[in-house]
């Protein structure tokens, strides 16, 4: 289990990460989504030992990460702008991925060389950014990690490649428990593979529930009111209403059945609860924390 | 299957290790080429090469034990320098890269880890191309019959020790860069820091302060810039026999090398444990600025600044004074050195700040620091000024004093070495009259004289105090009494100064006077000259007639006094050879010497002496008459200029032949595979005799 408590780091009086909390159950997928700024990176970064927090404590299975190299040998991670010496082939950097990781397999890695079009010859400088992406999942695949931490992983790999590495990790997690925690502004496709989502903005986690909670505590409705109520009562606590002819699209923070039932006061003609994509929980809930997409006109 | 090979081994990684070999081989084969021609190669032809065929094994064996002390003092200095930085460039750069450094400290390894195996992966290429090539040095060297195998492990301690010190400087160095050009430059400052800044010190001293002299460079300040304590180990730890062979060793000489490296050697180690102590404080994110350790900004910051000061704030000052005032001499304006070191100091403070906060808009953020070092240098400048520390004024107490060095010139140039404590006292009286009077050096004015005084003391506490002064003067001013320049003229002739300087010059040095000669160039008709020769003890009557004028007072009577001494002072020096004492440990192929001594009407016990040993002294001819003498004399002023520029004796017509009383001649006697005699002669062959 990763947890996060109040971790801070600042740099040159910035917070990056100003108090994060947040914990990441053992065998989990978790998706960090958050704007861009959010310190989603920052905080992957601590967890991997790169960069040390001020205050707070980062633990993983209740070892402090910093400086601790039999916790780290168990996690890996890939990074964005994921590092290869600039000289070496998949295979050079293969073999110090085996002389440092000790749970590192050969068996594996050659097993994988089936799922990744590479030649393990060829230096990784002359490779494609996707294909670059590829052997960074080759490679940290074949080191049997127990934690995975992802940052943008599949940008810049094509959809079947994408499905491929997600198919992957996702095996991983179900043969063996692997923990994943993951980094991305792609939320649809986050929402397919997350368990547990946790949104991130000014260094902070504003909140993190398992996806289906996130669906369960907002919900939309499409309304179309009795005639004569041409504007949404202002008691109904929405977070977003727009209006389309006489329907009214309406975002309530609470569960499908008690929005039906506010709603049902005012004698609706009609009342359809839709549930969100994990895109509409983050644009919402964001625009509740002053990060809402702004009409600008040009 | 899993992995066999794992994961750090304490603070080791054996496959970062083999990465660090496999990824910056050039680097690591360049430096193995390098000392492969500078030693085993050059052995290799030295002893093999065409020497061999017309020089013996002493002599072969003599310039390979020099070749290889050269390659133990400067060849491993410009080695280490060299590769100790790109060492430790190659193998930190990581540091230096924001994807580098996120994937190193995402390895599952603690910091020292990462640190050690990379230092270690340097260390351990240094280490295998020493030894490699003391192994094939050593094999040249048995092969060829030189048997002094130790003198190559003396190379190998001498360049290894060098090495741990230059590379592990690099690596401090790089412990504080955030960027790779930063480490060159860090380092190559950092090594002549002290050395840079104790010469600007002196020389603004020099430039603002009456009568400063740039002492010798203190002993702190030439450890603590090993490059240059390091270029004069292993000067000369040989001694060689008179055919200029190798016939022993100087031990003391090379133990206190050998100790000086040692002490350099556990310096590197200190700076490596310093640097790694740096690395754990390093932040990752500091990569990409200049100076990434945060308490380090500011020194960088400050420091940039006073050395921006100190060195261009004192060159714009000469440039400006120059091109402005056109400069005259005398001491230098404060308020302008310090506009002008304020000025420079800023340009450095804010071009620092740049460099840190990487954009050149700095002004508003860190102007008061920049306020915080003109106010220093602005106080620096009025301590200078006001001379706080009362440095112009200060005269030492005679009874502080050891011993005194002095040199005065003029006219003609005395120095010497001493210890009566009434002369010093005198040249004490003489230096508090300077300190009052502060006459100066005024290139614009018309008096006719320039005089100078150097004073170095040594202290009874071990310290030095050195002061200088120069400066013009009238001729007339040496004749008024209690003048500056009268207590020099009396100093000049002062038996003990005079002795000082005798000494200092040829005295200490002789073992035994062998001859003297004096020329006389208008001995004939037609301004031709006559060169008179003396023996052993007719030159030793003179040198015991010389010292009577010593201490009689009359020798340099007239030393300030140009007009007096144009008049009384001859031109024909009386010239003493002799043989220098011997030195065991440096014995010399040639121990001859000699000594010209200019002499003047004053030194009566002299010419008497000369009228005795035969010369007519009446055709002695002054500076005076030289100079007023017509054409006819100017074959007697060629010999004469020659006789000065060779150390030859010319002939009585003025022509030139015989080499000097030292001359030899070496002949060979044999055939086409090699001589079966050499003889040896201490005098040449007559001139007819000589082959065609």
């Amino acid at each position: 289990m990763i947890e996060v408590r109040d971790a801070v780091k600042r740099f040159d009086g910035f917070a990056a990460l100003n108090g994060v909390t947040l914990t990441v159950p053992r065998g989990a997928v978790y998706g960090l989504v958050g704007p861009n700024g959010a310190g989603k990176s920052t905080l992957l970064r601590c967890l991997n030992g790169v960069y040390k927090t001020e205050s707070g404590t980062m633990t993983i299975d209740g070892e402090s990460v910093w400086e601790n190299p039999a916790l780290k040998a168990r996690v890996n991670s890939i990074p964005d702008d994921w590092y290869y010496f600039l000289q070496s082939s998949t295979q050079d950097m293969m073999r110090l991925y085996r002389g440092i990781y000790p749970k590192f397999s050969v068996e594996r890695y050659k097993k994988l060389e089936a799922a990744f079009p590479i030649d393990p010859k060829k230096p990784i400088r002359h490779l494609s950014k996707g294909m670059q992406k590829q052997a960074a999942f080759w490679l940290t695949m074949s080191c049997m990690p127990e934690y995975l931490m992802l940052d943008e992983p599949v940008d810049g790999l094509d959809p079947v490649m994408r499905r491929q590495v997600w198919s992957l990790v996702l095996d991983d997690v179900a043969e063996r428990g692997t923990t994943v925690l993951v980094s991305s502004h792609n939320l649809r496709e986050l929402e397919d593979v997350c368990d547990q989502v946790g949104i991130l903005d000014h260094g902070r986690v504003l909140l993190e529930r398992s996806l289906a909670q996130l669906q369960d505590n907002m919900v939309k409705l499409q309304v179309v009111f009795p005639d004569g109520m041409t504007e949404v009562p202002p008691e109904i606590p929405a977070l977003h209403a727009s209006k389309l002819g006489r329907i009214h699209t309406l975002i309530l923070r609470m569960n499908a059945q008690n929005a039906t039932e506010l709603l049902a006061q005012y004698n609706p003609l009609l009342v359809d609860a839709v549930p969100l994509t994990l895109e509409e929980i983050f644009i919402y809930e964001l625009g509740g924390a002053d990060y809402a997409v702004k009409d600008i006109v040009l | 299957m899993q992995s066999k090979t794992s994961s750090f081994k304490g603070l080791f990684s054996p496959a970062l290790f083999r990465n660090d070999l496999s990824r910056f081989w050039p680097l690591w084969a360049l430096y193995f080429a390098a000392w492969l021609l500078a030693m085993p190669a050059v052995q290799l032809l030295e002893l093999f090469g065409r020497n061999r065929q017309w020089m013996d094994l002493a002599t072969l064996r003599t310039n390979a034990l020099d070749e290889v002390t050269g390659m133990a003092s400067s060849g491993a200095l410009v080695m280490s320098v060299v590769f100790g930085c790109l060492f430790a460039m190659a193998l930190f750069s990581y540091l230096t890269n924001a994807r580098a450094v996120g994937f190193a400290h995402a390895l599952p390894a603690r910091r020292e880890g990462l640190f050690l195996t990379h230092y270690i992966s340097g260390a351990a290429v240094f280490l295998s191309v020493h030894a490699v090539m003391a192994l094939l040095t050593m094999a040249v060297w048995a092969t060829a019959g030189v048997r002094e195998m130790w003198l190559i492990g003396v190379w190998f301690l001498s360049a290894t020790g060098q090495m741990l010190l230059f590379y592990g400087f690099a690596v401090f160095c790089a412990m504080f860069a955030g960027q790779m050009l930063a480490i060159p430059v860090f380092y190559g400052v950092l090594n002549v820091l002290v050395y840079g800044l104790t010469y600007l010190f002196q020389s603004l001293c020099q430039l603002l302060f009456y009568g400063w002299s740039n002492s010798d460079i203190p002993m702190p300040v030439v450890w603590l810039t090993p490059v240059y304590k390091l270029s004069k180990i292993f000067q000369n730890p040989w001694i060689y026999d008179k055919l200029g062979n190798w016939s022993g060793t100087d031990w003391g000489e090379l133990y206190s090398s050998l100790g000086a490296v040692g002490i350099y050697a556990l310096a590197g180690v200190a700076l490596t444990a310093a640097a790694l102590l740096v690395y754990k404080l390093r932040r990752s994110e500091a990569t990409g600025d200049t100076v990434a350790i945060g308490w380090a900004r500011p020194i960088f910051r400050y420091g940039v600044g006073v050395c921006a000061a100190l060195s261009f704030g004192q060159l714009l000052y000469t440039i400006l004074r120059d091109a402005v005032g056109g400069y005259g001499g005398g001491a230098a304006s404060v308020p302008g050195v310090a506009v002008c070191m304020i000025a420079l100091g800023l340009v450095g403070y804010f071009a620092a700040e740049m460099l840190l906060q990487k954009s050149f808009r700095v002004l508003k953020r860190s102007w008061k620091g920049g306020a915080v070092l003109a106010a220093v240098l602005v106080l620096v400048c009025a301590g200078f000024s006001v001379d706080l520390l009362g440095i112009e004024k200060y005269v030492p107490e005679a009874d502080d004093i050891q011993s005194l060095d002095f040199d005065i010139y003029g006219v003609n140039y005395i120095n010497g070495n001493i210890t009566d404590p009434e002369t010093i006292g005198r040249f004490l009286a003489l230096h508090q009259a300077l300190v009052e009077e502060r006459p100066e050096n005024d290139y614009n004015s018309e008096n006719s004289g320039y005089t100078g005084l150097r004073l170095d003391y040594t202290l009874k506490n071990g310290k030095k105090l050195s002061r200088d002064y120069g400066f013009t003067y009238e001729s007339g001013e040496v004749r008024e009494d209690g003048s500056v320049l009268s207590q020099m003229a009396a100093l000049m002739s002062d038996p003990v100064v005079r002795r000082a300087d005798l000494s200092a010059q040829f005295l200490n040095d002789v073992d035994r006077l062998t001859a003297a000669e004096i020329t006389l160039y208008l001995a004939q008709p037609g301004g031709r000259g006559q060169t008179l020769n003396f023996d052993a003890d007719t030159a030793r009557t003179l040198l015991d007639a010389l010292e009577k004028d010593v201490d009689a007072g009359h020798l340099g009577a007239d030393a300030l006094d140009q007009d007096a001494w144009y008049a009384n002072t001859y031109s024909n020096s009386l010239t003493f050879y002799y043989r220098v004492k011997p030195d065991p440990a440096h014995p010399r192929r040639d121990d001859s010497a000699s000594f010209d001594l200019q002499f003047s009407k004053h030194d009566t016990f002299l010419l008497a002496a000369l009228e005795h040993a035969g010369v007519d002294t009446g055709l002695l001819t002054t500076n005076q008459q030289m100079n007023d003498s017509d054409g006819s004399t100017v074959m007697a002023k060629d010999a004469y200029a020659y006789t000065q520029q060779e150390g030859r004796i010319p002939d009585e017509d003025g022509s030139v032949e015989n080499e000097a009383p030292a001359d030899a001649s070496v002949g060979i006697i044999g055939g086409a595979d090699g001589p079966t005699e050499i003889l040896v002669t201490s005098q040449p062959a007559p001139a007819d005799t000589k082959e065609p």
